[in-house]
């Protein structure tokens, strides 16, 4: 159980810089998410976290204490790689007690804690098969429990699963939550999926090009991203966005899209765009958020008509791909749903799931 | 424009057999995906309809005619692999004219061509650029230029999207099943990405280690897979499979009894399972649930954002639910499940085939009974 702090950190690789002022806290027994796409910095953030890496600038402590300079073997901090590292000569058991029987621990507690972990992990049955034996998941599976059974003080995950098919993955999400529970040790967990961290994480840290986007819990980052990046990043289909300009003079007040084509606003909308810094905005509204209406003449305020461009059945659920102007606006329906290639529609956006950012600077709006 | 047919075809590499005695009739115009895990035979099957490999047994039929021994360049197939080879000192425009240049079409139809081909996959702009100077998705928009521009009678695309980032691949999705329906020719693609193959296709064949386990529309797939295998690897997350035993026309579980409404052929089968898609799973936290909702307990909560997926403990046997946010339950507490009639199906736990559907009508009614934990 460990507070892990970071202060102000940043890492330089000659001209390139991997991490750029990176304040972050993760409380003791949580399970925080490092996000993003490769060559964010989530993993020299990671590797300055377990000691592979020094930071160029500011300080990490683990329960107040700077461990800026203690080496990595000292930090107690265990490790699992994408590529899992496991002694091939070796059967599973061996594999699992080998991190106890370098600390010399009496033999009936090897055999206890290697029993309890194999349990925990569903591989009891293979302790005694030989690594090669066995399955690119057991493996994983293996390496998972190598590092559970020296109990780190820290547990750091870089994409272990990446490598895994996708029904294992899925099933792996829920076995490392029930885990982690049971253990109840810090866990910093890094990945470019956001379903791996808004599905397993506490706090999740959404980065890119080095810098914090966001941190915050799997709600925040999903209902209120800070910014544009975070409200693409998060969430599948992607965030709709619609670029604009607040048009207020001569006329009814209204969006104009970069195409010229106009979206009507209710009240409270307006009234958010009336308070923006700019009229240069960017209207975002999920695909989740979206209804799709009869393509009658009557305009309403966030109603827009639209052409369906492509369909993708998902089984669950199914994807429309609708034109308004020169955009895409994607929208997610039931499946079934009468809405065929070619014909026009009219999508209605729903008023308390707008979402409003700022052209130049990408932040959020209230 | 071409038919295509597989006759049993078998293919061996030494003592591995990749494809077992294959059927298969892909018709004119279609857009017909082959899924499977890796090894499943799928990219060999690309291969001997190109003829890139020779069957060890059965025929290949284009429109009806045997071409098994037919030279794989005279089959006039185009096929599109996922690492993309672009000539890199010549420009798009080059690279797309190069197979009209081979075949000696004069200059200025070979202009026309690539500019209609540069207009519908929209590169128009990039037509003076080197391959270099294109991102990813560019790339592989040029090399399904190169492969479009002749005017094949067949495509073949094997893994096209996968070396694509997500977002792309997702704009890539939308963009080949456009393309395929503008220019109407049969199209065969490979992938072991089963989103790839419900958004795209007009029909699925999923291979499993060398064999065809089911050929369908996407929505037969999904709603009424052929086994085990097929309703696993269709849909995410995957379907939930309950253990019941058959009782006197009751399904018979720890925590619930259900009533078949329908007579249901099960050959003989004593283990049963009811197999139920996460996404067709209703959970109501307290005593709001209607009648014959099963008891169950919390176990794990993975919020994904619109939605949440549950796993839900119902009498020992963990069940996954995808239920809408916010879900108002914490782990460990109970609530109360109810299974969507039409969506629940009967699999055979020995031959993992399944053995009724509950789509067109219901199997089960799940019976009201305090005692197995079903809300009265």
């Amino acid at each position: 159980m460990t507070h892990i702090r970071l202060e102000n950190v940043t890492k330089q690789f000659d001209k390139v810089t991997a991490v750029k002022n990176l304040s972050l806290e993760i409380p003791s027994g949580h399970f925080a998410a490092l996000l993003g796409p490769s060559g964010c910095g989530k993993s020299t953030t990671m590797n300055m976290i377990s000691g592979l890496e020094a930071p160029t600038a500011g300080s990490i402590y683990f329960d107040g204490d700077r461990i800026n300079n203690m080496p990595p073997g000292k930090r107690g901090v265990g490790f699992v790689f994408q590529n899992y590292a496991i002694f091939t000569h070796m059967n599973v058991f061996d594999n699992l007690a080998f991190g106890l029987r370098v600390r010399k621990l009496p033999r009936s507690q090897i055999e206890a804690d290697v029993r309890r972990i194999a349990q925990m992990l569903g591989i009891e049955s293979m302790l005694h098969m030989k690594a090669t034996q066995l399955s690119v998941n057991d493996l994983q599976k293996v390496a998972l429990g190598r590092t559970i059974v020296v109990r780190p003080r820290i547990f750091l995950l870089d994409e272990p699963f990446s490598n895994l098919d996708a029904a294992f993955r899925a099933y792996m999400r829920t076995e490392l939550k029930v885990i982690q529970r049971e253990i109840g040790q810090t866990m910093v967990y890094v990945t470019h999926d956001q379903i791996e961290a808004m599905s397993m994480a506490d706090h999740i840290a959404v980065m890119s090009a080095g810098e914090l986007q966001q941190y915050g819990s799997p709600d925040d980052v999903y209902l209120r991203p800070a910014n544009l990046f975070v409200a693409r990043f998060i969430g599948s289909p992607s965030m709709n966005f619609i670029r604009g300009r607040y048009v207020s003079d001569g006329g009814q007040p209204c969006l104009q899209s970069a195409d010229g084509a106009s979206i009507q606003l209710d009240n409270h909308l307006r009234q958010r765009l009336e308070r923006a810094p700019s009229p240069n905005v960017v209207l975002g509204i999920r695909p989740e958020h979206i209804d799709l209406a009869p393509a009658e003449a009557a305009p309403a305020p966030l109603k827009l008509p639209v052409k369906i461009y492509a369909t993708e059945p998902l089984g669950a659920k199914t994807v429309l791909h609708s034109q308004f102007g020169s955009q895409i606006v994607q929208v997610l329906v039931k499946p079934g749903t009468a809405a065929r290639v070619g014909q026009t529609h009219a999508i209605s956006l729903q008023p308390h799931r707008v979402y409003l950012f700022d052209a130049a600077t990408e932040k959020a709006l209230a | 424009m071409a038919r295509i047919q597989l006759c049993g075809i078998t293919k061996r590499f030494g003592p591995v057999t990749a494809v077992n005695n294959l059927d298969l009739d892909i018709e004119d115009g279609e857009f017909f995906t082959l899924l499977g895990p890796p090894g499943a035979g799928k990219t060999t099957t690309l291969r001997v309809i190109v003829g890139l490999e020779t069957p060890d047994a059965g025929d290949v039929l284009l429109d009806g005619e045997r071409v098994n021994d037919i030279y794989p360049g005279n089959r006039d197939i185009a096929m599109i692999f996922q690492n993309l080879a672009l000539y890199p000192d010549k420009t798009v425009f080059d690279n797309i004219a190069y197979p009209l240049r081979e075949r000696r079409v004069d200059k200025q139809s070979i202009r026309a061509q690539v500019q209609e081909v540069a207009r519908v996959l929209r590169i128009e702009p990039l037509l003076q650029r080197k391959p270099g100077q294109l991102s990813g998705g560019e790339r592989q928009r040029v090399a399904i230029g190169r492969a479009i521009v002749r005017r094949p009678r067949a495509y073949l695309m094997d893994e096209p999207l996968s070396a694509l980032d997500a977002l792309l691949r997702l704009e890539m999705r939308v963009e080949l099943k456009r393309l395929q329906r503008d220019l109407g020719q049969t199209l065969v693609y490979v992938t072991h990405d089963q989103i790839e193959a419900m958004s795209m296709s007009d029909r699925i064949g999923v291979l499993h280690r060398g064999t065809l386990l089911q050929v369908d529309t996407p929505e037969m797939v999904y709603n009424q897979p052929a086994n085990r295998f097929v309703a696993t690897v269709i849909g995410n997350p995957p379907t939930n499979f309950i253990p019941v035993r058959l009782e006197d026309g009751m399904l018979v579980h720890p925590g619930f009894r259900a009533a078949l409404t329908r007579p249901v052929e099960v050959g003989g089968a004593e283990r049963l399972e009811i197999a139920i898609r996460p996404e067709n799973i209703a959970v109501y936290p307290s005593a709001s649930a209607p009648a014959g909702a099963i008891r169950a307990e919390v176990f794990v909560i993975e919020p994904l954002g619109a939605e949440i997926v549950v796993d839900l403990d119902i009498a020992g046997t963990i069940v996954k639910a995808v239920v809408p946010a916010p879900f108002a339950a914490d782990v460990g507490q109970p609530v109360w499940v109810v299974f969507e009639a039409q969506a629940v199906n009967l699999l055979d736990s020995a031959t993992e085939r399944f053995v009724a559907y509950g789509l067109t009508e219901p199997l089960v009614s799940f019976v009201q009974n305090e005692e197995a934990g079903t809300m009265p």
